[in-house]
């Protein structure tokens, strides 16, 4: 029984280090990068990566690199600062910017919303578009930050949208 | 048969020397009790053999036949016992003769397992580790796709300027359409002024 102890415990360790060293998935699964730059800071998926952003007002663009399809991801999300020159609040501009948005285009709006972030008011519309031949999903969630108003603006083609769920609630949730 | 006789006087006086020099403190214990187990294997050995020369009939004298018929039952027994210390002292080891040797202790097994324990130890670390970079995703925070997002949550404001050239002036229509879909019509292009008839001063009266 002596004689097998040294053996019985290397054994052991092998199967600690093959176990600990090989089965990580879910671990990585759930990892995340942090973003801090241009007076913010949000997390966002490990598997995502940056992004040049194009959009008017663009601050940040995160992208699902697996999802790119000539150039651009169809899974991202991307942070807009609105461009506020009447100083309108929060909820003005946010109104303002819906007032006319659906009128006459290809996105038809699918819910609005409001709620709590961080302590403050957020205003969420949702909206599918069928731009450049892919049809996508968008959720705008609009917060103010100091004296700036942003918008997390979250897309994904309508059937990957579900599942990238978590991934924009990281984005959103840990905005700062 | 002399021989026998001195040799055990020798073993006897071997054995009050031992005695003496255990008395006065001159050996050990332990080299008293191994020494005392050597003489006393001697002895016994030399009592083996006297037996053994009794029974061959070289120390023998008249005696009755139950005599004779114990005797050789004892002589039996005796030349067994003699045969067994014969083959005791061939084939086992004397301990005196293995004592330079180095015999492998439990101990000694013990600092090998020790040893290859530690070093299964180190290596599992390494290899976990190494396994552990070559399997890790690094933190992608710069994406290995180069990855362009121009979605807005803005209306598109679009500052399109058509210029229209007249004949003899320029106008310019600026229009912001507030669709993408809708195609902005131009105004009408307005004519240009018809040049006014001047009269020839050399007119000739029709």
């Amino acid at each position: 029984m002596n004689r097998n102890l040294p053996i019985i415990l290397m054994a052991t360790l092998f199967m600690v280090v093959l176990v600990s060293g090989c089965i990580t998935n879910d671990e990585k699964a759930n990892q995340s990068n942090n973003y801090t730059k241009g007076g913010v800071f949000f997390q966002y998926p490990h598997s995502w990566g940056l992004a040049k952003v194009n959009s008017t007002g663009g601050v940040a663009a995160v992208g699902d690199p697996q999802t790119v399809v000539n150039g651009k991801p169809t899974t991202s999300v991307v942070i807009q600062k609105y461009n506020n020159t009447n100083y309108y609040n929060l909820q003005t501009a946010y109104e303002q910017n819906y007032a006319k948005f659906f009128n006459n285009t290809g996105k038809t709006k699918v819910s609005v919303g409001n709620f709590t972030l961080n302590n403050a008011k957020a205003y969420e519309t949702v909206y599918t578009s069928s731009e450049s031949g892919i049809k996508k999903k968008y959720r705008a969630v609009w917060l103010q930050k100091g004296g700036n108003i942003y918008v997390i603006l979250c897309s994904a083609k309508v059937e990957d949208y579900d599942a990238q769920k978590a991934n924009f609630d990281l984005v959103i949730n840990t905005f700062r | 048969m002399l021989k026998i006789v001195s040799d055990r006087k020798k073993l006897e006086l071997k054995f009050e020397e031992l005695e003496r020099d255990y008395t006065q403190g001159n050996i050990s214990k332990k080299e008293y009790f191994a020494q005392k187990r050597d003489l006393g294997r001697d002895m016994e050995t030399l009592n083996a053999a006297e037996r053994v020369r009794r029974m061959q009939g070289r120390m023998g004298s008249e005696k009755t036949l139950d005599h004779w018929s114990e005797q050789e039952d004892e002589s039996k027994k005796l030349a067994e016992e003699a045969e067994k210390e014969e083959m005791l002292k061939k084939y086992i080891t004397n301990p005196n003769s293995i004592k330079g040797r180095e015999i492998p202790t439990r101990e000694w097994f013990g600092k090998r397992a020790k040893i290859s324990l530690v070093a299964f130890i180190v290596l599992a670390l390494v290899v976990g580790t190494s396994m552990g970079f070559l399997f890790i995703n690094k933190p992608s925070e710069v994406s290995s796709v180069s990855m362009l997002v121009n979605d807005s949550a803005f209306p598109p404001v679009a500052n399109n300027t058509t210029t229209i050239t007249p004949t003899n002036y320029t106008r310019t229509v600026d229009y912001t359409p507030t669709t993408t879909t809708n195609t902005p019509t131009p105004e009408p292009e307005p004519e240009p002024p018809k040049p006014t008839p001047t009269p020839s001063p050399c007119g000739t009266a029709g």
